[in-house]
């Protein structure tokens, strides 16, 4: 595990340099690696890119002037930031470390916020992962397959079924049964050319 | 060559059942002997079809090794055989997955030895039969044969619900197949009225001209039989309890190849027969297939059977494959077969796995494992390898399939690959949640413990499996080549009747059927 770690930090440290900024006289290596990805596809888009390019170069060269100042400012400010934290952190976590359990204290919710890293997890799981679990477990599973569709397969069958015991009562094997059920039949039959 | 090899290929399991008759096995004595002779078959029966495809050539659309003898003429039925790129690979992973199948009852089935491995062996025939058939008759008998020894296998050496299920599946399966016996008599009925013969011959019917009505009802009577069988959402609740209560040998053929049968069904029959239906269904089926996608990946995220989670996940898995058939492209048909093939290999695997789990354990809900890591690395391995196979991780088999699946579906209409994407995704959701809960952590449950790693039996088994899950990973051309003549004249016999009959049909036919219809 520390092996990869430090292979991991070698990497962080050096990977920066393969874009340096112009700033400070460098060169991005990467700038225009994904360019031809990018390139025009139709007609219309080469169009716009022409249009694009043609105002485009004294913006640009205006945009990179102010630029210079403006990625120096950044690249002071968010070095200085980061120095900073590394050093509060040093400080507070080797030497000092009551003031870490003080400030836990005095601010004891945005601690808590922190601690749990913003309940990102706790959000997503109540949101998205119960959810879907609870729907497809009750609503899909139980509902629909066990109560819809495999009711409406077992209700075929149990109507089969009702209707044939049903009928099996016609079928008694009592021959008085039949004699009359046969007498009844012909009077109806009878009575109704007679009645017509 | 003078050996018919594809009569010799579903023949020699009836022979083996046939002999297994006479082998006295009265109280259990010679179990073993039976074993091996149904182990020596099955993999004899497997060279068979390697032989098939040894002989086979590639480059050719054609039905090969064709064997033709008159059966009943005064109806036009034949005896006909012929294999060609589609089936050809199907037959190949029939063989290839019952041995395996074999392999999974080595010890687990201890009552009526004898009958379960003549029924294992019979199944086998018909399955082959069904691929192999070139006469819609014969085509039906093996149809209706294979429902027999399955029924019996679930029936008989089951779990505890599985009277419910083997009846259950019978009377699914028949009700469709019943309505596509109607079909398959109307289509015989209407060669005779074109040509004064009734013909069975399904080269022959490809090539009636069929009226648009007519092909509508006859396509309905073919899907649903096949739609039932594959099975689409929503014919598909038979599938979790005949997937559950059979053996590990059912449960392995069962969805390693009994369910290609539907998929295999829609791609040589329903499909190039009725095209115009074709092209006018084909859409409404793909709107089923992507429900089917999501809502089988859904239940079985929830499953606490793993038996049963795997039942589910083929609902999903084979909802791809009937995706890519509807995109009716040369992409989305053959990484329908390809998904088929794969499936069957990483699907087998998994029920394969979790019958050994539950061999040792007799009991296959999840919560009832836990660190099983710790406990049988061995099979934790294979597990992974054939969990990673179905999810569709790339090197392995599923990734092809699904890939080209999608691919051919995108070009078709993106918006179904916009849910067959996300049903992707839950796969690794269901899969590698089961997988973490029956596998990582500490072992919670003390029965656990002492569970033996895989037996000498079993690493036969899932060494092949593994195997040929990573070959199909790495080369697909080995069986992407095979197919791709056969896939096209699919294709191209479906495009061609759409033109011909839609005169300057769009790209997409399906919207301009109703005025083929209203004329």
């Amino acid at each position: 595990m520390a092996l990869a770690l430090v292979v991991l930090a070698i990497g962080s440290v050096l990977a920066g340099y393969a874009g340096v900024p112009h700033a400070i006289g460098g060169n991005n290596a990467l700038g225009a690696w994904l360019a031809p990805s990018f390139a025009a596809r139709s007609a219309t888009t080469l169009a716009d890119q022409a249009v694009g390019e043609v105002g485009e170069p004294g913006a640009g060269e205006a945009g990179e002037a102010g630029g210079e100042g403006l990625e120096l400012s950044l690249m002071v400010v968010s070095s200085i930031v980061a120095l900073v934290g590394i050093g509060l952190a040093a400080f507070i976590w080797l030497k000092r470390r009551e003031i870490a359990d003080k400030a836990a204290a005095a601010f004891p919710g945005l601690y808590r916020l922190l601690l749990n890293k913003y309940y990102v997890d706790e959000v997503y799981d109540a949101t998205i992962v119960q959810p879907i679990r609870i729907v497809s477990q009750e609503g899909l599973w139980r509902g629909v397959d066990v109560q819809v569709i495999d009711g409406a397969v077992n209700g075929t069958a149990s109507i089969v079924d009702g209707s044939s015991s049903l009928l099996r009562r016609l079928q008694s094997g009592s021959v008085r049964a039949y004699a009359g059920s046969l007498f009844i039949g012909v009077v109806l039959i009878l009575g109704y050319y007679l009645w017509r | 060559m003078n050996l018919p090899l594809l009569s010799v290929s579903w023949m020699l399991p009836v022979a083996g059942a046939v002999l297994l008759i006479f082998v006295p096995n009265g109280d259990g004595r010679r179990n073993a002997l039976v074993r091996w002779i149904t182990l020596v078959v099955s993999i004899a029966v497997f060279a068979v079809t390697l032989a098939m495809w040894a002989v086979f050539n590639p480059g050719s659309a054609e039905f090969q090794l064709v064997e033709r003898r008159l059966w009943i003429p005064a109806f036009g039925i034949d005896y006909y055989l012929g294999v060609d790129g589609i089936s050809l690979l199907l037959v190949v992973l029939t063989g290839f997955l019952t041995p395996v199948a074999v392999l999974s009852s080595w010890i687990g089935i201890e009552k009526k030895l004898k009958e379960f491995c003549i029924f294992l062996l019979l199944l086998e025939a018909a399955m082959i039969g069904v691929f192999l058939s070139l006469d819609l008759f014969l085509f039906y008998v093996f149809w209706d044969a294979m429902l027999v020894p399955m029924y019996f296998l679930i029936g008989i050496w089951g779990y505890d619900q599985r009277i419910y299920a083997a009846i259950k599946f019978m009377l699914y399966t028949m009700a469709g197949s019943v309505l596509m016996l109607v079909a398959i008599l109307g289509l015989a009925y209407l060669h005779n009225a074109a040509t004064g013969s009734y013909s069975f011959d399904l080269l022959k019917l490809y090539t009636l001209d069929i009226a648009p009505a007519t092909q509508y009802w006859f396509f309905l009577a073919f899907a649903v039989a096949f739609a039932i069988k594959v099975p689409l959402f929503p014919f598909h609740t038979w599938l979790p309890d005949a997937h559950v209560q059979a053996p590990t040998a059912g449960s392995v053929i069962l969805a390693g190849v009994l369910l290609k049968m539907g998929t295999y069904g829609f791609v040589r029959f329903a499909f190039p027969l009725f095209p115009l239906a074709a092209a006018y269904f084909a859409p409404w089926i793909a709107v089923l297939a992507v429900i089917g996608i999501i809502y089988g990946a859904l239940v079985a995220m929830v499953q606490p059977d793993m038996k049963k989670l795997v039942a589910y996940s083929s609902v999903s898995h084979l909802g791809f494959v009937v995706l890519g058939i509807c995109a009716m492209n040369v992409n989305g048909l053959q990484g329908a077969v390809y998904q088929m093939l794969a499936h069957g290999v990483s699907t087998g695997g998994l029920f394969l796995i979790v019958g050994m789990l539950s061999d040792r354990r007799h009991t296959r809900l999840i919560s009832e494992f836990g660190g099983l890591k710790a406990v049988m690395p061995r099979l934790t391995a294979a597990f992974m390898i054939i969990t990673l196979a179905s999810i569709g991780l790339p090197g392995l088999n599923g990734f092809i399939g699904e890939f080209l699946i999608m691919l051919g579906a995108f070009r078709w209409d993106p918006r179904y690959v916009v849910g067959a994407g996300l049903g992707v995704i839950l796969s690794a959701v269901y899969m590698l949640w089961m997988f973490q809960r029956v596998y990582y952590g500490k072992v919670t449950n003390a029965e656990n413990r002492g569970l033996p790693d895989l037996l000498p039996h079993e690493w036969g088994s899932v060494i092949p499996l593994c195997a040929v899950a990573l070959l199909m990973g790495v080369f697909p051309m080995l069986f992407l080549k095979p197919t791709e003549p056969s896939v096209t004249r699919v294709v191209e016999r479906m495009q061609n009747t759409q033109t011909l009959r839609v005169e300057n049909a769009p790209r997409r036919p399906a919207p301009a059927l109703p005025s083929e219809v209203t004329r």
